[in-house]
């Protein structure tokens, strides 16, 4: 029977899907009867998500085409 | 590092599967195309990880462009024993804390070794439903950024390449020198940090109708005690 804090050793791994399959069952049981360790394990999951989803997906145009100049200077110089 | 015993076949599968050496062939061979068509590939990536290392526009923008400049000007000392863009991401990453270094001083990548109270969650309440849609888009992603920014840099590297640049553990412990081990371990720090200040943000508070609700359920249990001694009256459950 795992306790709180060996399940939350192993929250991320398990958000990862990186535990042993026995481990995975242990943590899944636990889970079911511990609110306070779903809660955080449910808030992780959603912190992965929020992150993910709100940051920029592409570079802005501007910074693209800046690059580009950038890298224009340096193949000319180059040949 | 790298286990040593996995390496060979590790990069031998790196290899088949990396659709970037083509291009860097024809980079070599002085095809400027090619090398626009690996930025074209990568530079939105690479814009994420430097944007989250640095928590800077101006500085992630620089670092991206140093990123490019210096692929370019040492392509050929990629060697192709990784894929291209775990070398790219290595850049990338040195690039990023070039600027934060710039900025301030001792952002070492040596583990800090924070007591446990650093990551350990304090906030046990639920989140409520849809907390992106409690906040506008921009305020939502200055309040991500605040979060990431607060988790120190050791750790936030690994955040940043795991869940951002979507780097895989093997090869975020390769770009960092890390063991896979101190990888997993940072990145369940750093996570939790992240979480714990979102948490603070998006945890329901008692609103007034589960104070109502709470607040029903002890007349409850009140009244029922009392009527429960009421002489002839049945017992309530």
């Amino acid at each position: 029977m795992l306790d709180c804090r060996q399940v939350l050793a192993e929250i991320s791994n398990y958000l990862d899907d990186d535990v042993a399959l026995e481990l995975t069952h242990a943590i899944e049981k636990h889970l079911a009867r511990c609110h306070r360790c779903w809660v955080v394990y449910n808030t992780t999951r959603r912190t992965l998500e929020i992150m993910s989803d709100c940051l920029p997906t592409a570079a802005p145009i501007p910074v693209s085409e800046r690059l580009h100049a950038r890298l224009r200077q340096l193949y000319t110089a180059g040949n | 590092m790298k286990p040593r015993n996995s390496e060979t076949s590790l990069n031998r599968r790196v290899r088949a599967a990396d659709e970037d050496l083509p291009l860097v062939d024809r980079a070599l061979a002085g095809d400027t195309q090619a090398f626009d068509e690996l930025v074209h590939r990568h530079q939105s990536r690479v814009y994420r990880t430097t944007l989250s290392v640095t928590c800077n526009p101006e500085d992630a923008e620089e670092a991206l462009q140093d990123t490019f400049l210096n692929a370019y000007r040492h392509l050929r000392e990629f060697r192709r024993d990784s894929r291209f863009t775990t070398w790219l991401t290595r850049i990338a990453i040195n690039a990023a804390l070039q600027k934060l270094r710039h900025r301030r001083e001792n952002v070492s990548l040596d583990d800090p070794d924070l007591p446990e109270s650093m990551h350990m969650p304090k906030h046990f309440e639920s989140w409520q439903q849809n907390p992106e849609q409690l906040y506008a888009t921009e305020e939502l992603r200055r309040i991500v950024q605040e979060a990431i920014a607060a988790v120190p840099p050791a750790y936030r590297v690994v955040l940043v390449l795991r869940d951002l640049a979507e780097v895989d553990t093997v090869e975020a412990a390769e770009v960092l020198g890390l063991t896979i081990a101190a990888v997993k371990s940072r990145l369940l720090r750093a996570r939790l940090m992240v979480r714990e200040r979102l948490a603070a943000r998006f945890e329901k508070r008692p609103g007034w109708k589960s104070k109502f609700v709470r607040a029903g359920w002890m007349v409850r249990g009140m009244m029922t005690g009392r009527l429960a001694k009421l002489p002839g009256q049945k017992e309530v459950n």
